[in-house]
């Protein structure tokens, strides 16, 4: 189990409106740079993909490995904040 | 070899005809890419925008052997290419997955279209004025280029690879008939490129939060190839030897006459602002656009970094733009003609009404100022007369008195002082009386005149003097006969007083009143003498009120009648289209039908004045709009129907 981080609660404390990628638990700029570069400069858009794929982490932990490249802590930290953050505002 | 001799002739030719005969050459197979490349790098190639167009490519991907229209290039682009080509458009793509993919395709072809389409205008506006030759060409071009505006070289550079987009597909097109060569096997290119552009864009019509701009644009590419391009080059090279580019616009013509296809119409929208001369028959069957509207918008848009000139057109085509789609966009503009008349006429009713109103009302205001200023004056006039006619009463006691029973002087003026002191007394005594008799007497007296008796029994209380000084001081007031304030009265009121003792009755001629009661009975002087022209104004006033009630209600009336006419118009001639596209069984509607779908029921009674005025005001003013009987459902009725056809009523004109 990964412990909450700082930034997870942050992000999780408060609607994402229309913070950058960054601000998603798990991933640095240089992750946040390859998203961005793919189109995925919002947190918002990271969101979307999560939901698309049915808010399941293990698909969306995939998709970030495989596309991005992302190690297997940032993939599961970013789905646990999204999901957090769904419990919370979805 | 053949072909590449062919390339260096091609050199020499403005560019469209080199795209035209470009395509049917590297539509057969033995084009080598060298001599595409050659081409393309040719420094003897006199159009910088022929070059361009190739090195822009030869810097980015080159698609040039891509054989697929631009919709199948855009789909075929790679994530990341797809991506670029977005940016470099200036538009910022999301995350391209499976599920946006095909969207941002999309997107990119119109983009580009639109891109295209901007620069095409634009450039055929700028190209006209001057002289079409080839070398002057390349001046054009650095002047343009020369302009600070990056937006400007991006859209180029993009609608270069439009350009060129347009060629594969010339090229593609090519294929079809290889062999043939010259103007005529043009005339068939011509119009087999019209007819690969239109499908496209039937395609890309219904999807929509892409803006009547993006529709129109893509259609003028074609036509402005033809009619610029091709017009510049005949002019040019060919103007002596060969009619090509006459042939072109012509063949493209006969080619709308001999395919009127169901989905001409809609582009020939179009044409006409362009060659209104050889597309004019085709004005009738316009179905959306107006022709000059199109142009205009197209114009305006595309002319956006350059031209200065746009602003009072962009009004237009914000207008235009707005109201895209259905029963909005026609209403607006149909009714642009007919709701002027309609404002005119009412404000002419009202104006009429308003003046009348404005004249009474500032006659009745004026004659209530009056009024006012009349009643005042004799408020004023009956308050204060009392206190000035005081004056007359302090000169009495200075009288003098004229002494002729004594020699003696002290005497004298002792007799003297003893009358003034009565009188003085009297005077007072009797103001006192005759105040308080005006003023509601309260002591109950008979009248205002005091007997005798009695005012000689005050006056011996009050100073003391003996009767017989009473006497004295009336009979010296009957022989000096001054205006002193006190009348005196005898037994025959119609004989004048000559004698003390004739005297039966005693009245002053000024009552003392307190100021209220002179002030109620100056009102109520001032009221009666200004009764009948109190109440002629009170009239005029309530008639003014009626009036302006009766004037307002006909005026809602009246704005209630025309709105009920725009309603009964609008349902008319949407029942009208809709009976054209087959939804409805008649061309015509039951007027009740319609009265019945407008009003709800609990308001039928109600506005039935209304919704009969309406009616006569169709009857009578509405040419559109014809009254039949016809027999619905088994039962005779009053119809309406429309009778514009819709492609009129749809202009602005």
């Amino acid at each position: 189990m990964v412990m909450r981080s700082q930034k997870c609660q942050n992000f999780v404390s408060e609607p994402m409106g229309n913070k950058p990628i960054t601000a998603v638990d798990g991933i640095d700029e240089e992750l946040g740079a390859k998203l961005a570069a793919k189109g995925f400069d919002k947190a918002y858009i990271l969101l979307g993909q999560f939901l698309l794929l049915k808010k399941e982490c293990a698909a969306f932990q995939n998709w970030l490995k495989s596309s991005f490249d992302a190690s297997s802590s940032e993939a599961e930290q970013s789905a646990l904040c999204l999901l957090e953050w769904c419990y919370a505002f979805l | 070899m053949f072909l590449d001799s062919c390339f260096l002739w091609l050199c020499q030719r403005p560019s469209s005809q080199k795209a035209d005969l470009l395509k049917v050459a590297t539509a057969s197979s033995d084009v080598t890419w060298d001599s595409k490349r050659r081409l393309g790098t040719e420094p003897c190639v006199p159009l910088p925008r022929w070059r361009r167009l190739f090195l822009s490519h030869g810097r980015r991907h080159f698609r040039f052997p891509c054989s697929s229209s631009s919709a199948m290039a855009a789909a075929g682009l790679s994530d990341s290419k797809l991506r670029a080509e977005l940016l470099a458009l200036g538009y910022k793509p999301g995350p391209i997955t499976d599920t946006t993919r095909k969207l941002y395709a999309k997107k990119l072809t119109r983009l580009r279209a639109e891109v295209a389409a901007g620069l095409r205008s634009r450039g055929g506006a700028g190209a006209q004025p001057q002289s079409p030759s080839g070398p002057s060409r390349p001046k054009a071009r650095v002047g343009q280029k020369a302009s600070p505006q990056a937006r400007v070289l991006v859209e180029r550079e993009s609608q270069e690879e439009e350009e060129e987009e347009e060629e594969e597909e010339e090229e593609e097109e090519g294929e079809w008939d290889l062999g043939n060569r010259g103007p005529t096997q043009r005339n068939h290119l011509s119009t087999e490129r019209e007819r690969t552009f239109l499908p496209r864009e039937e395609g890309r019509l219904p999807s929509s939060p892409w803006d009547l701009s993006s529709r129109r644009a893509p259609l003028e590419v074609p036509t402005l190839r033809d009619g610029v391009a091709d017009s510049l080059a005949s002019s040019a090279l060919w103007g002596s030897t060969v009619t090509e580019g006459g042939g072109g616009g012509l063949s493209s013509t006969k080619w709308w006459e001999r395919e009127p296809s169901p989905r001409t119409p809609r582009a020939e929208g179009t044409r006409p602002g362009f060659s209104s001369s050889s597309t004019r028959p085709y004005l009738g069957t316009e179905s959306r656009v107006t022709p000059s509207s199109s142009y205009l918008g197209s114009l305006t848009r595309d002319t956006r970094p350059e031209l200065n000139y746009r602003s009072p057109w962009r009004a237009e085509r914000k207008e235009r733009g707005s109201p895209l789609t259905g029963a909005g966009f026609k209403q607006g503009t149909r009714w642009d003609g007919t709701r002027q008349p309609i404002g005119l006429k009412s404000q002419g009713k009202g104006r009429k009404g308003i003046g009348l109103e404005f004249y009474l009302s500032w006659f009745l205001w004026l004659a209530t100022l009056g009024l006012l200023v009349t009643f005042l004056a004799i408020l004023w006039v009956k308050m204060v007369g009392p206190g000035q006619l005081e004056g007359p009463e302090e000169n009495f006691k200075l009288l003098s008195v004229d002494c002729a029973q004594r020699t003696d002087s002290y005497c004298q003026s002792k007799q003297e002082e003893i009358i003034m002191t009565i009188l003085h007394e009297l005077y007072n005594y009797l103001a006192g009386k005759a105040g308080s008799f005006e003023c509601g007497n309260p002591e109950n007296l008979e009248s205002k005149f005091i007997p005798v008796g009695e005012a000689k029994d005050y006056i011996e209380n009050v100073t003391g003097y003996s009767a017989e000084k009473f006497m004295d001081a009336l009979q010296w007031l009957l022989d000096n006969n001054k205006e002193s304030g006190i009348l005196l009265y005898s037994d025959e009121p119609s004989k004048p007083v000559t004698m003390a003792s004739q005297v039966v009755s005693l009245e002053s001629a000024r009552p003392q009143m307190s100021l209220g009661c002179r002030f109620h009975r100056a009102l109520t002087t001032a009221i009666t003498n200004l009764f009948i022209f109190f109440w002629s104004l009170a009239f005029l006033w309530g008639m003014l009120f009626l009036l302006k009630y009766y004037w307002r209600k006909r005026e809602e009336e009246e704005m209630a009648m025309y709105k009920m006419v725009q309603k009964i118009i609008a349902a008319v001639q949407n029942h009208y289209k809709e009976w054209e596209q087959n939804l409805e069984r008649y061309p015509y509607v039951g007027i009740l039908h319609i009265r019945d779908t407008l009003i709800p029921p609990q308001d039928r009674k109600k506005i039935k004045r209304i919704w009969d005025r309406a009616v006569d005001f169709l009857a009578s003013n509405e040419s559109r709009i014809q009254t039949e009987s016809h027999r619905v459902a088994g039962e005779d009725m009053l119809v309406w129907r429309w009778t514009q056809p819709t492609y009129l009523s749809d202009s602005d004109h």
